[in-house]
């Protein structure tokens, strides 16, 4: 704001400056062109005029100077527009100096010539001529009146004073003078006459006039007279016989007509004396005065060109710098020029594009973060999904893929987008569902339930695959669900019902059977013989044996089909280890421990896990049991989050079928075997938030389960271990 | 200049001075082609003060004429102020005549402190603003056109 105001300052300063100066300049021209020939008091005036004249030059010239410095720094810096300006510049002042300096050369002639033309040797004579016939006339009255002068001296030098008073009315009158005064030799009136009608006193003669007539020369002389007249005068002496000498002196008035016409041959003559004297001055006052105006006017004009050439080339300087800005991406320019000619309209264009452009910058830019939003909205929507979603193109290559989609197949994707490497396995399992998919039907769209192996643990997916056709990504969504533990639950539950009810049909007969088997033997028993009664009431006792094992078998159906209540609290699992193999010392296996240094802890039911040691460890005693060195080894250990305890035995191992299987309930290998004892197991720790994996491994089979570690123990020590 | 003189009369202090006038060919010639030459006589007195700035009390000056009839050929010393009014036949004259200024009032006595020195000076001068005005031009350009004397001071009793 405020570098504008000086600038606008500076543009003011400049015209006031250029104005003042032009005015001046014509002022000074008319001054000079009127004053001098005017009788007004050039002297005091003259040098001021000048002095400022030459002064506004040289306030015009630094001016000038400084505005033409900047303008070449600007044309070497390569500023756009200085060109142009420069250009401007130099047209301006071709236009106006090449007139001017003609006219100036035109003007500086002319004056001369006509300064030359006053003067003439011919006007020069004429007035010389003219003065010199005025001379001689006057010199010829002058002549005349000596005679008269003499004649009359004559006259009066045979009278006495008495007569010559009384003659010398009469003596003027016939000589026709106007005043005629008879003297003494000291100057004294004797007598005078005056052809006036009033009596005038006589001029007097002055002393070097007495005293050239004492010395018998006459005197004659013309006269001012006043302010008009001229007056010949003539003074001869008297000389007497015996008497002392007398003085006349009669004056004559030159005729009105012939003095003014004298007066003004004069003053022409003095006139042209006088600008005679001055023509070179004059001369060079003129051309002064002529150079000084030019000057002035050539520099305004300089000035002049440019301020124009600055404000026309200003509108280039700001496309430019529009152009430049809108190319670097900024659309704010806008123009401050207003301005009505063409160069004004093409800025206001280009402000009304930039505008435009800006508003269409901001729209896709609004657009541009609706979408971005949407994309967040839509992979955050996808990253909450539980099920996997995969993309794959034509070529079946991994477009796309969201975390439940990593977690479910157990492995990291990132390697297998396009530009990675790796290829998966759960990947090629899907690839080869869309194969088939694709070679089975031409639907779009189809379900399909597969098995995939994840860190050795079998998971069933529910995979449904949609082709997309079209668009602009043609290939296919893959979204799948682990339904491994929904088909699981859906198992249990249908066993669970299956339990109930075969509990009921089964144990529904079982109290008749053991009624009835009891009275049998009651009511038979004493009438039989001694043999037949131990029979009988062997065959009783084993009737009612195996009911009551019927029965307990049944209440385990029950037991395991039912959703038991979970107690929670917090359980020291080394300790719970020792605990339970305490109650296996007296068998044959021996059971090792190889337990956590660390204090483990974690919520849970001790009951429940308990009886999941209980059940582990039989397992493995069942399958050491034809061993001949038969080893159990109990291991706990902690990971980050985890505790595993592992069970091994060196028995058989598992057969592959036992490996898929052998979670699932009543699913035995044993003669004896419920098919519980690990579908229990596995419930149980699934309940606890855990997992249970079964594996074969140096020298036998292993089972592990892991559990995850209590968090909210900060200093178990202080807690009463609960075993 | 040949000669100042300071005289009391009653209440008033007259100057007389008498200056040699030289003038100069081209003045010469101007005079005999019938242009007036304005003389004036510059007559200041000055109270000296402790800084260089003199106060000036008294400030007079006596313009006159000196001119030549080419038709007459008489010279001519007018002196509107005094009524001086005389023709003269030789240049030599009328320089002479022109030179002497006799019984100038110049001020009064109570213009002056007593007891206080004051210092006066005088001049004559050619005054080219009196010129008839192209000549004015000519004796702008030219020194030819400056008569003048040195400022004579001096010391008052």
């Amino acid at each position: 704001m405020k570098l504008t105001r000086i600038k606008k300052l500076k543009k003011t300063t400049l015209s006031v400056i250029v104005a003042v100066s032009l005015c001046f300049g014509f002022y000074l021209l008319y001054l000079l062109s009127t004053q001098i020939t005017t009788t007004s008091d050039v002297f005091n005036e003259l040098p001021i005029l000048l002095g400022v004249g030459v002064g506004l030059i040289v306030v015009l010239m630094i001016l000038v100077g400084a505005q033409v410095l900047v303008t070449i720094r600007r044309y070497r810096a390569g500023v756009f527009g200085s060109k142009l300006t420069v250009r401007l510049i130099l047209v301006f002042v071709m236009v106006s100096v090449v007139p001017g300096a003609v006219m100036y050369g035109i003007s500086v002639q002319f004056l001369a010539g006509t300064i030359e033309t006053w003067f003439d040797i011919r006007v020069d004579s004429a007035l010389e001529g003219g003065l010199n016939l005025g001379r001689a006339n006057l010199e010829n009255g002058l002549g005349e009146l000596q005679r008269k002068a003499d004649s009359m001296a004559v006259s009066l030098s045979y009278q006495n004073t008495a007569t010559q008073v009384a003659s010398i009315d009469s003596l003027r009158d016939q000589a026709a003078i106007s005043e005629a005064t008879l003297l003494t030799t000291t100057g004294a009136v004797v007598a005078s006459s005056n052809s006036g009608a009033d009596s005038i006193i006589p001029l007097a003669p002055t002393q070097s006039m007495l005293r050239q007539a004492q010395l018998q020369q006459s005197y004659a002389g013309i006269e001012e007279n006043g302010e008009v007249g001229l007056l010949l005068r003539v003074v001869v002496p008297i000389n007497h016989l015996e008497e002392e000498m007398q003085i006349l002196q009669v004056t004559q008035l030159v005729p009105e007509r012939l003095a003014r016409d004298a007066a003004m041959v004069q003053v022409a003559y003095r006139d042209y004396q006088e600008l005679s004297l001055s023509r070179y001055g004059l001369q060079r006052l003129y051309t002064l005065a002529l150079t000084l105006s030019l000057g002035l006017a050539l520099l305004c004009v300089v000035l002049m060109a440019v301020m124009f050439s600055n404000r026309l080339s200003a509108p280039l300087g700001f496309l430019a710098a529009g152009t430049r800005a809108v190319a670097q991406g900024d659309f704010s320019q806008r123009a401050p020029i207003s301005r009505g000619d063409e160069l004004g309209f093409l800025t206001e264009s280009f402000s009304v594009m930039t505008g435009q452009l800006s508003e269409a910058k901001e729209a896709a830019e609004k657009h541009e973060i609706a979408l971005t939003q949407g994309n967040a909205y839509l992979s955050s929507i996808l990253e909450t999904l539980s099920a996997g979603v995969l993309t794959f193109d034509e070529g079946l290559n991994l477009r796309a893929y969201n975390p439940s989609a990593e977690q479910i197949l157990g492995q990291s994707l990132e390697g297998a987008l396009p530009s990675g490497a790796s290829n998966p396995d759960g990947l090629e399992a899907m690839r080869v569902l869309i194969r088939t998919g694709l070679s089975g039907s031409d639907k779009s769209q189809w379900e399909r339930q597969v098995e995939i192996v994840v860190e050795e643990t079998k998971k069933i997916l529910l995979v449904r695959v949609s082709t997309l056709s079209g668009g602009e990504f043609p290939g296919f969504v893959v979204v799948f669900d682990d339904v491994t533990h929904l088909l699981q639950a859906q198992r249990l539950a249908l066993w669970g019902e299956v339990a109930e009810r075969l509990a009921h049909e089964i144990k529904n007969p079982l109290t008749p059977i053991q009624l009835s088997a009891e009275r049998l033997s009651r009511r038979l028993g004493p009438k039989l013989e001694e043999h037949d009664a131990t029979m009988l009431e062997r065959s009783v006792k084993t009737i009612v044996d195996q009911v009551a094992a019927l029965k307990g078998m049944v209440n385990a159906f029950n037991e395991y089909s039912r959703n038991p209540d979970r107690k929670s609290e917090l359980i020291d699992v080394n300790g719970l280890v020792l605990d339970v193999i305490g109650l296996y010392q007296a068998t044959a296996a021996p059971i090792e421990t190889n337990l956590a240094s660390d204090e483990i802890f974690l919520w849970g039911d001790t009951g429940k896990l308990r009886q999941v040691l209980h059940n582990l460890i039989q397992n493995a005693e069942q399958a050491v049991f034809e061993r001949a060195a038969p080893e159990i080894l109990i291991e706990t250990t902690v990971t980050s989050n985890t505790t595993q305890i592992r069970v091994r035995d060196n028995g058989p191992g598992f057969s592959d079928e036992v490996l898929s299987r052998a979670f699932d309930p009543y699913y035995t290998t044993k003669a004896k075997g419920t098919g519980l004892g690990l579908a229990i197991v596995r419930k149980i720790v699934e309940e606890h938030d855990g997992a249970v994996a079964i594996r074969n491994e140096e020298p036998g089979a292993v089972i592990e389960i892991t559990m995850p570690l209590s968090h909210t123990i900060v200093n178990p020590k202080h807690l009463k271990k609960t075993v | 200049m040949q000669s100042v003189k300071l005289q009391q009369n009653d209440a008033t202090f007259s100057l007389d001075a008498t200056f040699n006038i030289d003038l100069s060919p081209i003045i010469q010639d101007a005079l005999h082609k019938g242009i007036a030459l304005p003389f004036v006589l510059d007559f200041n007195v000055m109270r000296q003060r402790w800084n260089i700035w003199d106060q000036t009390v008294v400030e007079a000056s006596l313009p006159y004429r000196l001119s030549y009839n080419v038709l007459t050929r008489q010279y001519h010393i007018r002196d509107k102020l005094r009524g001086r009014d005389k023709n003269f036949d030789t240049l030599e004259q009328v320089l002479t005549a022109a030179g002497i200024i006799m019984d100038l009032a110049v001020f009064n006595a109570e213009q002056l402190m007593p007891e206080v020195e004051y210092e006066a000076q005088v001049r004559l001068r050619l005054e080219a603003g009196a010129l008839p005005s192209a000549l004015q031009l000519e004796a702008l350009e030219s020194d030819k056109w400056e008569v003048s004397s040195p400022w004579y001071r001096w010391v008052m009793d």
